[in-house]
């Protein structure tokens, strides 16, 4: 009997306890967090590595690498900022749900980066176009703020930011009017509603509510001054 | 002349390591590796005329891939690639557990698993190379002094192998005989030149003064103990432990699964896909699949076995339904008309009465509301009525689109008898010669175990040269429709595959969807449409959440 009965207790007091450490751990889950998306082999985990302080070769990515209270921010006066959450998101198409599942109403999403290999062609950079416009969809919605990585500027055939920035808006027109006249999702009925971006018209990354801009730079040579600039601005 | 990496599934190289001389193995092989095994889910030993093996640890999230060119062997790869995986989890579990997000190489204890690496390659060496020291030294020379060759010799060297092939023959059959081994990677084919490079290749990598003590200071008698005890140890043990809270972890959490808190829970759910019409043997590789992943993690806070393993048979059938890169037919159709010259040419096949007649209809609707120009070609030459039907189909449709004042269509057919592929032939050159911006192809009918009707298909293929080949099948056909998709994509050669799935009448099966499982899980295929009705609006593009939700309520 006393056995029963302190058992009992004794588990009651584990609960209470994990209760606690998990009440805990699920409040991170809002703190701000950044996103890095983009079609595989552009070098997010190439990029979330350098920002997180690990040196090592990238392979493809199955699963989000994650990390909390990463500085992003750069105060001129060397204050302390604010810290993010960063997730680096497998690039796979046939894994883009996980990416999806960050939107999810408890998280706190304060910037997507999307990186793309601006050194991949143009045939490349306009297929990139397909996940940018999925994701343009939700961060509309959200509105939150989009920033093109143009990334791999050390390379010869390297395409300029403003050149990455055209195909993508040509791109993403084409898809935009395609996806109005495409027959619905099946089990959705605002499907038509929800896939417009942007005004009439030719399409254009400044017509959308969320600031969205493409700026280069590449992550082997370090050089993300631009990105850093643009973060500490969000 | 072969490469060694151990990578973490967040995509961080964490060891690597490459054997001198000869061209460097590149990450891309190893990107299409983990895309193709990991990813895509399907099997593969060779990319880029490099073998591939792979050993995956999924509780850790470690997995170790040995790469070498294909023209030379290397003997049991596969327990390397198994062993290596085992021993760096070993030294490093402590880091391995916590978030792999902030893994880095330089946390990790490096020297001690090169060290044990370095002791389980030579290893190999000893067990595969059981000759006298004399000749085992003259492996060792003549390995690095091929390896040192510029490339454009290595032609002449590879002739010189070939005198020396026949004389290694002798010592290759001895050691076969010694090694007792049948998993090599491939046919023993000793004539092949390169083929005595396979016990050298782990020459070159093991150190030739490896006395007592190693490089490192590690001594190499206490390494290969350690070695043979981390290599012994049986894992599941461990984890077996009784927990006197597992009652209350199921509810709060973080308990950790073994096979024994799965079994229950996975046949549960194997049954549930069952009834949702999903194939048993899918079912099962299905579930395999999630053990796979799920033993040996620990349950996030809050959630049961039950609602865990439901979670990643979501992510799973995600991963089997997303499509591998997406499809934007209106899109591409819109490209190729701009473009101008051939018309875009879509063929419809399938088994018989599964909609193939009244889906081409649906399709050819909606290109007629983007103002398409479509030429629909009678093909079933076969069932009497086909080709009346397919004539009722674009009476109607022309109707409706002078109304609505869309595009224009127009029906190709030259009656009963003749070789399809033949018609389907003529119809494009006459939607060509007549500015057609579409020929949608109407196929006959056919059983998928047919084998004259299937082997048409081929020549269907070639001369038609379709752009896009959908095959139909319906929702309602359930365990056939593994055997039916497998089929319909061989049937058009080796060079040629099955574009995408359509799947009708889902309207007619509610959340017995696991017709759509069936036939992507075993081709790799991606269903694009889905017919919901018998009415030409009645054609919707596939949701994968909208099927996941289904499937798992
Ligand atoms: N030249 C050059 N190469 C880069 C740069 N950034 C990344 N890379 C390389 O690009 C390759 C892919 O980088 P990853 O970081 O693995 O790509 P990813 O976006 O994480 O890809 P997934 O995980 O498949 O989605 C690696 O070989 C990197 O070394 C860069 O700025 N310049
Ligand atoms: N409920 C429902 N019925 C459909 C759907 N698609 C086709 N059907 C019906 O299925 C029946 C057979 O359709 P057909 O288009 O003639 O099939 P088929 O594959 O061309 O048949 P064969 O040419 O004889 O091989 C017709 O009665 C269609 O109306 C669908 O999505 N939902
Ligand atoms: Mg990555
Ligand atoms: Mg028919």
């Amino acid at each position: 009997m006393m056995l029963i009965v302190s058992t009992a207790l004794l588990g009651l007091v584990i609960a209470l306890a994990l209760f606690f450490v998990f009440q805990t751990k699920s409040k991170t889950s809002g703190t701000p967090t950044i996103l890095l998306v983009g079609p595989s082999g552009s070098g997010k985990t190439s990029l979330f590595n350098l920002w997180t302080d690990v040196e090592a070769d990238t392979v493809t990515s199955v699963v989000p690498n994650r990390c909390e209270n990463v500085p992003l921010q750069i105060s001129e006066d060397g204050e302390d900022t604010d810290r993010f959450t960063l997730v680096d998101l497998p690039g796979h198409e046939k894994l883009e749900h996980l990416t999806w599942a960050e939107f999810d109403p408890s998280s706190n999403v304060r910037a997507v980066l999307f990186v793309v290999d601006a050194a991949s062609g143009q045939q490349k950079i306009a297929a990139a176009a397909s996940q940018l416009f999925k994701l343009l969809l939700r961060t509309e919605n959200h509105g939150i703020n989009v920033l093109i990585l143009a990334n791999k500027c050390d390379l010869f055939n390297t395409m300029s930011s403003s050149r990455v920035k055209t195909i993508l808006e040509t791109e993403i027109g084409a898809i935009r009017s395609s996806k109005q006249q495409s027959v619905g999702e099946a089990g959705s009925d605002e499907a038509e509603e929800r896939a417009w971006i942007g005004l009439d018209g030719k399409f254009q990354f400044e017509d959308l509510e969320s600031v969205v801009q493409v700026l280069d730079g590449s992550v082997k040579l370090k050089k993300t001054t631009k990105w850093d600039k643009w973060l500490s601005g969000i | 002349m072969h490469r060694i990496v151990v990578f973490s599934e967040g995509g961080k190289i964490l060891w690597s390591k490459e054997t001198e001389g000869g061209e460097s193995i590149p990450n891309s092989v190893i990107n299409a590796l983990i895309a193709k095994e990991f990813i895509e889910g399907s099997k593969v030993s060779t990319i880029d005329g490099y073998t591939v093996k792979v050993a995956r640890d999924h509780q850790l999230g470690i997995s170790t891939a040995l790469i070498h060119p294909s023209i030379i062997q290397v003997a049991h790869a596969d327990s390397i690639c198994k062993d290596l995986t085992k021993v760096f989890t070993s030294v490093n579990e402590d880091s391995l557990r916590g978030n792999p997000g902030i893994l880095a190489p330089a946390d990790l204890d490096l020297e001690k698993f090169t060290a044990l690496a370095r002791v389980r390659l030579q290893d190999i060496v000893n067990e595969s190379t059981p000759v006298p020291e004399t000749e085992a030294e003259n492996t060792v020379t003549e390995g690095p002094k091929r390896s040192e060759l510029p490339a454009q010799t290595k032609q002449t060297a590879a002739a010189k192998a070939a005198a020396a092939a026949k004389k290694m023959q002798k010592k290759k059959k001895q050691q076969r005989k010694w090694d007792g081994s049948e998993d090599h990677d491939g046919p023993l084919d000793y004539s092949e030149p390169a083929d005595e490079s396979t016990a050298s290749v782990y020459q070159e990598d093991v150190d030739l003064d490896y006395g007592m003590q190693s490089k490192d200071g590690f001594v190499v008698k206490e390494l290969t103990d350690e070695l043979n005890n981390i290599l012994r140890e049986d894992k599941s043990k461990n984890s077996s432990k009784a927990d006197s809270f597992s009652f209350l972890r199921n509810i709060v959490g973080g308990k950790k699964l073994s096979e024994k808190d799965l079994g229950k829970t996975l046949s549960a759910m194997e049954d549930h896909l069952v009834n949702k019409n999903v194939a048993k043997e899918v079912a099962t590789l299905i579930c395999g699949e999630i053990r796979k992943d799920l033993v040996g993690r620990t349950t996030d806070s809050w959630t049961s076995v039950n609602a865990t393993v439901r979670k990643s048979l979501a992510r799973t059938l995600q991963k089997i339904l997303t499509p591998t890169t997406s499809v934007d037919l209106l899109l591409q159709v819109k490209r190729s008309k701009q473009q101008g010259g051939r018309p875009y040419v879509i063929s419809v096949v399938g088994v018989n009465g599964v909609g193939k007649s009244t889906n081409l209809g649906k399709i050819a609707f909606w290109l007629l509301q983007n103002k398409m120009k479509v030429l629909v070609a009678a093909c079933d030459t076969f069932r009497s009525g086909a080709v009346e039907q397919l004539k009722v189909h674009v009476d109607r449709l022309r109707q409706l689109t002078e109304r609505q004042n869309a595009g224009e269509v127009e029906l190709f057919s030259q009656g009963y008898g003749k070789d399809a592929a033949v018609i389907a032939q003529k119809a494009v050159e006459y939607g060509q010669s007549h500015d057609f911006d579409v020929v949608l192809i109407d196929t006959a009918g056919r059983r998928h175990n047919d084998e004259r009707l299937m082997s048409s298909l081929e020549k269907f293929g070639k001369l038609a040269n379709p752009d896009k080949i959908i095959m139909v099948g319906e929702a309602l056909v359930g365990t056939d429709s593994v055997a039916q998709a497998k089929n319909f994509d061989s049937a058009f050669g080796a060079q040629r595959h099955i574009d995408f799935f359509l799947i009708s009448k889902c309207d007619t099966v509610g959340d017995m969807l696991g017709t759509l499982v069936n036939m992507t899980y075993t081709t790799k295929i991606p269903v694009l449409f889905v017919g919901v009705g018998q009415n030409y609006t009645d054609l919707r593009t596939l949701s994968v959440d909208w099927a996941v939700n289904l499937l798992l309520e």
